[in-house]
């Protein structure tokens, strides 16, 4: 394994609402490691995405953070983010330097109302103090290096005159400006078409490779997961339940839920004339958390007078392996 | 942008000539034409008028056609001859009453929505980036104050005040020492301190609803995704506002002048009177009560009309501002 | 925000949009405040003491008096007793001008449910005793003060609540059928009529609508029936104010016409009215009846500044404008101050209705916030 470059550790995020706070995210342990991509699944509302905000601070009101220490060691002295001011020049060079981000809806996350180019230049001249002219001429290197094709005049196009892809590409070339060691992307093919989705996760590994940087990505897509990560966190409502290496995780699920999300993915040839498994049920409300393991009014295997009321332990099975589940608390090094 | 504009401008005459049809339906509404008043008025003097004066009038003022040819008589003489038709009331052509009062209602106006802006636009922004602090509750309270109280409750209550506090109504645009002298500074202070009675009588719901307009969009901007995106990368706070939501929020702004300008021209209207401003809203009651139609009716068209460039301008500013209406038309901005 | 909750509720859109609308809570103080005015409004002849056509000229701009439960300067000291005093006049050598004050020792008896002037409750049922009033219907008893024609005004204020009210309410009942049909047609079926009906929209936006309001009632005929007048002003207000319920309208069309469930329901045989009417129009009720309720202080402010300017409705039709044009001249207004009353009544009244509205609105979007 390499070294750790981003290590969150009892993550704690809330919103408050109408009817009482939600813990959108309820205790969350991930490691990113350098050069590594790591891939957080989950259904929709699991905390996913409240995760990857929490990470550079981006959670607004009515949300807020917590508790927990998100501990970057990018830099020679590592520091927890959740501790800075808010006007540290450390959170300032995170976001859109060490840090570059990428979100769902690409077209929504550019103003409309500056070019592509604009938005671009600015975020290269925070971050790397370059003039216009030399700030112009790296804005169209990245947009061709995203594979926009004749970045020269595309520079000065507005979003709305690109496709969805196009606009992903450039928020992408953004997000490289000033050589990121650690790229978050927020289901950034979920709002666009198939091809698409492909191209574009082609283009982030290729990035990947050449920048040499970590990749943190979201997505409720197992297979976006099959094809991208190396390490896979599973969660279910605000909490991580089984982490695992990606073979490891196909292979061998050892949480109920990962058993029952794999199995509900289609396989070609197997799965004809047969309905497609699902899971029974929907995830709670948040509010209303079941008591113990938040899983088991779903799950097959749920054991009456235990998951219904204890909290299930954090199971090592060593190698970076974890589950949050009862059915292996008789295994050796089980820490509850 | 030349299209756009092209087709601003286009659009602009075809408004005008249905606003002046319906001008004309105004002025055609009363029973009885303008020379049936005339002779009216001249019988209860004791002069009566012949059939052939009547005759002669009735052809004059185009009279003697059908509504059609009515309507093309009178549009015809404003666009060729300037000529608005005349004043029975004054017996004077409607261009003579109402030109000199034209200014003081375009400068009156003028003054009051720049002063709108100006008191509005911070007090909007201020509200939404602060939202739930005292300033914002003080700024949305008087605001919807300002647009329930209509205005001229407003100019009665000030009066009140006036009367009881200082014994007399301050009124007018200017004392009757400096109305008649050439410019000078002095007059220019004496109009200053005239005009800010007018100023907050008319301009209050103006700017109430132009703080609302700012502080509603920029709070619905300020959570859009590209903020969340351009924070990520790092744009610092004071930035990222400017660049940002407030650049989308100077918009629904702009297209403000829209509905600002005909409120406060009609504010005019309505308080003109008992502020004893030299400006079109009295004279227009006048003719109003008196039935003058083609004083009243040139009025509203000049209103109109004054409301119509308003929105022109409006529109090329927006156009100038978003490129989404720009490039691709109005339809662009709305999606 | 694109950070989503997932908070699965059970309840239906209607109960939503309740709870949501009982947290705001300016708005439910509002709804009540409404809910009190239309019971006044219906209640109109019963609780005001006197008829609104009751003149007194011996008491010509009286001020307010107070309510008082007991006194004690009458001959027996203290004594119990709802009353007011009356007044004594005196008249400015002067200007001539007569002024009233308050007159301890002219006690006017005050009692509930007393007998004064007939009239027939909800136009039916005849009746004459009032909820409140002096025992001798001769008495001056006049709690918001005189008018310069010696009517009470609180009295009036009741009768002109009615007509203000309504002149709103039916207004804009009036414009949003408009409004609803042409804004369903413009935005369900886009194209040719879309356009057309924006243009009309776009041309009658292009007049200021109060010039045009004046021209329009301008060419009345004075000596009109009230009632009439009444009716044809109120149409006058909503043939001027249906363009922005109809722009509303049509938004929420033009933005559903695409959901999967339009489209469905058209695949499922509806016909095209069934669709707009009864599928989509239902979804956006909520937001309907908030923009109904934000416009009705347009109607009514409208109507005020047209009856105050002499332009819209006359006596003997009161109406809250009507009864401001009393205050506006200053020789009067500066020693009557409570001509205004009736002004206050207008901007709570409005405050009110946009209360409620922007309540609605909100709650009509149950997971905006």
């Amino acid at each position: 394994m390499s070294e750790p470059l981003l290590e969150i550790s009892g993550l704690k995020t809330g919103f408050d609402t109408y009817d009482g706070r939600v813990r959108a995210v309820d205790g969350v342990d991930l490691t990113v490691h350098a050069g590594k991509t790591l891939c957080v699944v989950g259904e929709s509302g699991c905390g996913k995405s409240v995760t990857a905000r929490s990470i550079l601070r981006l959670v607004e009101a009515p949300g807020s953070i917590d508790a927990g220490s998100i501990v970057w060691r990018g830099d020679p002295e590592p520091f927890d983010v959740l501790e800075l001011d808010v006007s540290d020049k450390r959170l300032a060079k995170l976001r859109g330097g060490d840090v570059g981000m990428i979100f769902q809806e690409p077209a929504a996350s550019l103003l409309p109302l500056r070019t592509i180019g604009a938005q671009l230049i600015e975020t290269i001249r925070i971050h790397t103090g370059a003039d216009k002219k030399a700030a112009r001429a790296r804005a169209i290197d990245l947009l061709d290096q995203v594979g926009i094709p004749r970045p020269e005049q595309r520079v000065d196009a507005f979003p709305f005159q690109l496709s969805g892809g196009m606009c992903q590409r450039a928020m992408i070339a953004i997000a490289l400006c000033a050589n990121p060691s650690l790229l978050i992307a927020d289901e950034p093919t979920t709002a666009l078409d198939v091809t698409t989705q492909a191209r574009i996760l082609d283009l982030i590994r290729s990035l990947q490779a050449e920048y040499r940087m970590a990749v943190m990505f979201i997505t409720h897509d197992l297979g976006v997961v099959a094809e991208l990560a190396d390490e896979v966190a599973v969660m279910y409502l605000g909490k991580v339940v089984e982490r695992a290496g990606v073979e490891e995780l196909f292979a061998d699920p050892k949480h109920p839920y990962t058993k029952r999300l794999l199995h509900s993915v289609p396989v070609l040839g197997r799965d004809r004339g047969r309905d497609l498994p699902t899971i029974p049920g929907t995830v709670p409300n948040p509010l209303h958390r079941p008591k113990g393991c938040s899983f088991h009014p779903r799950c097959a295997e749920a054991i009456a007078g235990t998951c219904d009321l204890d909290e299930p332990p954090e199971i090592d099975f060593g190698g970076g392996r974890t589950a949050q589940c009862v059915l292996y608390a008789d295994r050796e090094g089980a820490t509850a | 942008m030349l299209r756009y504009l092209g087709r601003r401008v286009l659009y602009m005459a075809a408004t005008l000539l249905a606003i002046s049809l319906v001008v004309f339906v105004v002025i055609s509404l009363p029973p009885g034409d303008f020379v049936t008043a005339l002779q009216a008025k001249y019988s209860t003097q004791g002069q009566g008028l012949s059939a052939d004066d009547l005759e002669n009038l009735r052809v004059r003022y185009g009279l003697d056609g059908n509504i059609l040819a009515q309507y093309g008589h009178w549009f015809s003489q404003i666009v060729l001859h300037g000529d608005l038709g005349t004043s029975f009331e004054f017996e004077k052509p409607v261009a003579d009453i109402v030109g000199p009062r034209l200014g003081a209602t375009i400068g009156v106006s003028l003054a009051t929505l720049i002063v709108t802006w100006a008191i509005a636009f911070p007090i909007g922004v201020y509200s939404a980036v602060k939202q739930r602090s005292i300033g914002d509750y003080t700024a949305t309270t008087v605001g919807f104050l300002g647009l329930a109280t209509p205005n001229f409750l407003i100019a009665l209550v000030f009066i009140y005040f006036s009367v009881s506090w200082f014994g007399s109504v301050p009124s007018g645009l200017c004392s009757p020492e400096w109305c008649d002298s050439a410019w000078n500074l002095g007059k220019l202070l004496d109009l200053l301190g005239h005009l800010w009675i007018p100023m907050i009588v008319i301009g209050t719901a103006g700017v109430a609803g132009v703080v609302r307009i700012i502080r509603n969009n920029l709070l619905d901007e300020l959570h859009r995704p590209y903020v969340t995106a351009a924070r990520a990368r790092g744009v610092p706070e004071k930035q990222l506002l400017r660049r940002y939501p407030l650049r989308v929020a100077l918009n629904p702004f702009v297209s403000t002048i829209g509905w600002v300008l005909p409120l406060l021209l009609v504010g005019d209207i309505v308080v003109g009177q008992i502020l004893s401003l030299p400006t079109l809203g009295p004279i227009l009651l006048g003719a109003l009560r008196s039935q003058d139609m083609y004083l009243a009716g040139s009025i509203i068209m000049i209103l109109s009309m004054l409301t119509v460039i308003g929105t022109l301008i409006s529109d090329l500013l927006l156009g100038w501002l978003d490129p989404r209406i720009r490039l691709m038309g109005m339809n662009g901005a709305r999606q | 925000m694109s950070v989503t909750v997932d908070t699965r509720p059970t309840a239906s859109q209607r109960q939503l949009v309740w709870w949501a609308f009982k947290k705001h809570r300016l708005a439910l103080i509002s709804a009540w405040l409404l809910a009190f005015m239309f019971f006044v409004i219906a209640l109109c002849e019963f609780l005001a003491p006197f008829d609104d056509r009751h003149r007194d000229s011996a008491y010509t701009t009286a001020p307010p008096q107070v309510l008082k439960l007991w006194d004690t300067d009458g001959e027996e000291g203290f004594r119990w007793g709802l009353h007011v005093d009356g007044y004594t006049s005196t008249q400015d050598p002067e200007s001539l001008r007569i002024s009233y004050e308050a007159d301890p020792d002219d006690r006017v008896e005050v009692g509930f449910f007393v007998k004064g002037e007939e009239y027939e409750l909800f136009g039916l049922i005849p009746m004459e005793r009032h909820f409140m009033g002096p025992h001798d219907p001769e008495d001056p008893m006049y709690l918001m003060g005189t008018t310069t024609d010696g009517q009470d005004l609180f009295s009036q204020l009741i009768y002109a609540t009615r007509v203000s009210a309504s002149v709103g309410v039916i207004g804009v009942l009036l414009a949003f059928i408009l409004g609803i049909v042409l804004g369903a047609i413009s935005g369900y079926f886009g194209g040719w009529a879309d356009n057309g009906i924006q243009r009309v929209i776009e041309l009658i936006m292009a007049v200021p609508a109060i010039p045009l309001w004046l021209g329009l009632t301008a060419a009345l005929p004075v000596e009109m029936n009230p009632l009439t007048r009444y009716f044809i002003i109120t149409t006058l207000l909503a043939l001027v104010a249906w363009t922005g319920l109809a722009r509303e309208v049509r938004g929420r069309f033009l933005a559903m016409r695409s959901e999967e469930f339009v489209t469905s329901a058209r695949l499922d045989g509806s016909s095209h009215g069934r669709v707009m009417f009864r599928h989509m129009l239902p979804s956006f009720s909520s937001h309907i009846i908030a923009a109904l309720s934000l416009s009705i202080p347009t109607m009514i402010l409208a109507e005020t500044a047209l009856s105050w300017l002499g332009m819209g409705l006359r006596p003997p039709v009161v109406s809250w404008g009507v009864q401001l044009q009393d205050a506006s001249k200053w020789s009067v207004l500066s020693g009557a101050p409570w001509l205004l009353i009736p002004g206050l009544c207008v901007v709570i009244v409005v405050l009110a209705f946009n209360f409620v509205g922007d309540g609605l609105r909100d709650a009509a979007d149950p997971y905006k916030h």
